[in-house]
C-alpha cells in the first residue's frame, strides 16, 4: 500500500491525525466546496480561527456547541474548531421544525449556537423561551499557525446526534472520542483500505446523519480531500455530477442513490473509483450487480451499523459475478463484524435461527443522552460480563458466518437512510386527530425507495391542517407522502388493529389504479 | 408543439406528480420552490414527462436542467428532432 502517502497514527484522536496531515501536506486540497478548493494549510487556519473564537466565548471541555449545518467550508471548520476546544458538536438542520430544533437545543444543553448565512433563524431560536444559548457567526478568516487542541480523553464527548424516538421526542446518541478512535483505527490501521492523500471522497450526507463522519473525517485523517454535495438541487443528481466531475475515488452512499440512478447506469462510467461503499438501507443484489459495471475497478462493500455503534461496524465484501445469496431474499448480506467489534444474536423475539442482532466493542456508546429508561431497554450486559447494544434488527447467520439482515423487530424504517420510528409519526398525528386510531406505514416506489403512508380511522376526511401540523413537528423525510382515511380498521384474532391487513387492503384498492406501487410493505 | 402548448401539458404533469392543483408553472421555477419536489417526485416527474411527450432524456441532460425553462427547451428540442 502506498506507505509514503499514508501516515500511521494507530490509537490517536481525529485531531492528531488531521494536524499531522496539515503539517505534512499543507498544500494538498482538504475540501472542495462552492466551486473552490481549500488546502490543508488554509482549512487548518480556519479551524484554528474558529477554535479561538469559541474559546473567547468561554467554550470549554465538555461543553456542547450547536451548529446549523450548511454546505460551506465554515461549517466543517467549525466542527474541527469545536473538537479542538474539547467540546462536542451537535448538528442542527435549519429545515427541521423550530420546535424540534428547540427540543434538541434544550435536551443537549447547548451553550453556543453557530451559524453562517442563515443567521436569522439561529438568532430567533436563541431568544425563544426555553433556550439559553448564544448565537455566534462562524464566518471567520484563517489564522496563522497550526491547530493546538485541548487534550482529548477517551471518555470526552465528541458529537451528539439526535434520531427519531418512539415517544414522539428525538433521542440523543452521544459518541465519545473512545468510540470515534476505535472507528478510525478500524478504517485506517487494519490494512484493509488503501486510503491516501491522493484520494477524493464523496460527502453526500447531512451532518445530522452519522455516515457523514466517515465521509469527512476519514479523508481528513489521511491527507485526502472530500467534496460535499450542494444542498440546492436534487440530491441523487448532485451525487452523479460530483462522482464524475470530481473523479471521486471513495464513495459511501445510501442505496437509494443507485436506485434513483438505475435508468441511467448505461451512461455512467467511473473508472477512477477505488471503493464504492454502501450503508444505511437494504442493498439489493440486482441493482448492485448492474451498478458494478459503472465502477469497473472499484472494491464494493455493503456496510452496516447503527449510530449507537459509531458509523458502521459490519462489512460484506461483494464480489463481481457472485450469485444472489440463497437466503438473502435479494438483499446483499451485511457480513461480519469489523476489527475490534463483536456481533451476536439473541433469540427471544423469534424462532429458529433468527434473532436480534447485538453489538459489542469499543465503537458502541454507553447509552442514550439523558434517557436512562431507553438506555436500560437496549443496552445490557451478558452473563459473562460482555456489554452490548441491542440493535432491534432481526438477523440470521449463514454457514459461512455472514450475517443476513431480515427486517426489524419493531416499527423502525429507513427513509433514504434516515432512521424513522413510525410511532413518532403516529404520536404527532394523534396529537392532532384526538382519539382516532392511526397507523404509519411504508410502501416502496417503482424505483425501489421507501416512502411513508399514514392511515387514519375515521368516517370523515381529516386531512385539513394535519400536514401543516406534522411539518411543525417532524423533519421533511418523516412527512407522509399520502394520508388515507379508512372508515374502520380491520382487527386481528387478538382484537388488535391488524396493521398488515390495513396495508393489504390499501394495496388491493390500488389495483386497477395507475401502477405506481409495488406490493412490498412494512407496517 | 410550441412552448406555450408544452407548458400547458407540463402543468398537468406537475399537478399530478406534485399533487398541487393550483401549481403555476414558470420558466424560473426550480425544485427549491416547491416543497414536495424531492428526489422521489423528481424521478416520477421525469418519467411522466417522458411518457407524456414520448421522449427519453439522457442523464447529462437532466444534470444540466437548472429550472423548468431548461426542461421546456429540452422537450421542444427533442420534439423537433422527432418531427425532423
Amino acid at each position: 500500500m502506498g506507505d509514503q502517502n499514508r501516515i500511521s497514527t494507530m490509537g490517536t484522536s481525529i485531531l492528531s491525525r488531521f494536524i499531522e496531515c496539515s503539517r505534512q501536506f499543507p498544500d494538498n486540497p482538504a475540501i472542495v466546496v462552492d466551486e473552490r478548493s481549500y488546502s490543508y494549510g488554509e482549512f487548518n487556519g480556519l479551524c484554528l480561527a474558529m477554535c479561538t473564537l469559541l474559546k473567547a466565548h468561554n467554550i470549554q471541555k465538555g461543553d456542547r456547541v450547536g451548529i446549523f449545518i450548511e454546505d460551506n467550508v465554515y461549517t466543517y471548520a467549525s466542527l474541527l474548531g469545536i473538537l479542538s476546544c474539547g467540546a462536542c458538536y451537535v448538528p442542527l438542520n435549519d429545515n427541521n421544525p423550530v420546535d424540534r430544533n428547540m427540543g434538541v437545543i434544550a435536551d443537549a444543553g447547548i451553550k453556543v449556537l453557530l451559524y453562517t448565512d442563515k443567521g436569522k433563524k439561529a438568532r430567533e431560536l436563541c431568544v425563544s423561551p426555553g433556550t439559553d444559548c448564544r448565537p455566534l457567526n462562524n464566518r471567520v478568516t484563517p489564522s496563522p499557525g497550526i491547530l493546538d487542541p485541548v487534550d482529548q480523553m477517551p471518555d470526552d464527548l465528541c458529537y451528539l446526534l439526535f434520531t427519531s424516538g418512539t415517544t414522539g421526542k428525538p433521542k440523543g446518541v452521544p459518541i465519545y472520542h473512545r468510540n470515534l478512535s476505535a472507528f478510525l483505527d478500524m478504517m485506517l490501521e487494519s490494512g484493509r483500505y488503501d486510503f491516501n492523500r491522493n484520494d477524493r471522497f464523496l460527502q453526500m450526507f447531512e451532518l445530522t446523519f452519522d455516515l457523514s463522519v466517515f465521509s469527512f473525517l476519514v479523508p481528513l485523517s489521511v491527507g485526502a480531500s472530500f467534496c460535499p454535495i450542494p444542498r440546492k438541487g436534487i440530491a441523487y443528481l448532485e451525487v452523479a455530477d460530483i462522482l464524475e466531475n470530481r473523479e471521486i475515488t471513495v464513495a459511501l452512499m445510501v442505496p437509494s442513490v443507485i436506485n434513483y440512478l438505475k435508468p441511467y447506469f448505461g451512461e455512467i462510467n467511473l473508472p477512477k473509483m477505488k471503493y464504492s461503499l454502501f450503508c444505511g438501507e437494504a442493498l439489493y443484489h440486482e441493482t448492485l450487480s448492474s451498478w458494478s459495471k459503472c465502477v469497473p475497478y472499484a472494491k464494493i462493500e455493503n456496510l452496516y451499523g447503527p449510530t449507537e455503534a459509531t458509523v458502521f461496524c459490519l462489512r460484506y465484501e461483494w464480489q463481481r459475478g457472485e450469485p444472489p445469496h440463497p437466503q438473502g431474499k435479494g438483499i446483499v448480506p451485511i457480513g461480519r463484524p469489523m476489527e475490534g467489534m463483536d456481533a451476536f444474536k439473541i433469540n427471544d423475539h423469534s424462532v429458529d435461527e433468527e434473532g436480534e442482532l447485538c453489538l459489542n466493542g469499543e465503537q458502541v456508546t454507553l447509552g442514550y443522552w439523558n434517557n436512562p429508561s431507553k438506555t436500560s431497554e437496549v443496552f445490557g450486559t451478558t452473563k459473562t460480563g460482555k456489554k452490548y447494544y441491542r440493535t432491534g434488527d432481526l438477523c440470521k447467520i449463514d454457514q459461512a458466518g455472514n450475517i443476513l439482515y431480515l427486517g426489524r423487530i419493531d416499527n423502525q424504517v429507513k427513509i433514504d437512510g434516515h432512521r424513522v420510528e413510525l410511532e413518532e409519526i403516529e404520536f404527532h398525528t394523534r396529537s392532532f386527530c384526538g382519539d382516532k386510531q392511526v397507523i404509519a406505514a411504508v410502501n416502496a416506489s417503482e424505483a425501489g425507495t421507501l416512502y411513508i403512508l399514514l392511515f387514519i380511522e375515521s368516517e370523515k376526511e381529516l386531512k385539513n391542517g394535519l400536514e401543516e401540523h406534522l411539518k411543525k413537528h417532524l423533519p421533511a423525510y418523516m412527512i407522509p407522502k399520502e394520508i388515507i382515511t379508512v372508515s374502520l380498521f380491520p382487527l386481528n384474532s387478538n382484537g388488535k388493529t391488524d396493521r398488515k391487513a390495513v396495508m393489504k387492503n390499501y394495496l388491493q384498492s390500488l389495483q386497477g389504479a395507475p401502477q405506481r406501487e409495488r406490493a412490498k410493505s412494512h407496517t | 408543439m410550441n412552448n406555450e402548448e408544452i407548458t400547458v401539458r407540463l402543468k398537468t404533469v406537475f399537478q399530478k406528480v406534485l399533487e398541487e392543483k393550483d401549481i403555476t408553472i414558470t420558466r424560473e421555477m426550480t425544485a427549491q420552490d416547491v416543497e414536495k419536489w424531492d428526489s422521489l417526485r423528481h424521478i416520477q416527474l421525469i418519467s411522466e414527462v417522458e411518457n407524456v411527450f414520448g421522449i427519453k432524456f439522457k442523464l447529462r441532460e437532466i444534470l444540466h436542467m437548472n429550472n423548468v425553462g431548461n426542461l421546456i427547451d429540452l422537450i421542444n428540442a427533442k420534439q423537433g428532432a422527432k418531427v425532423a
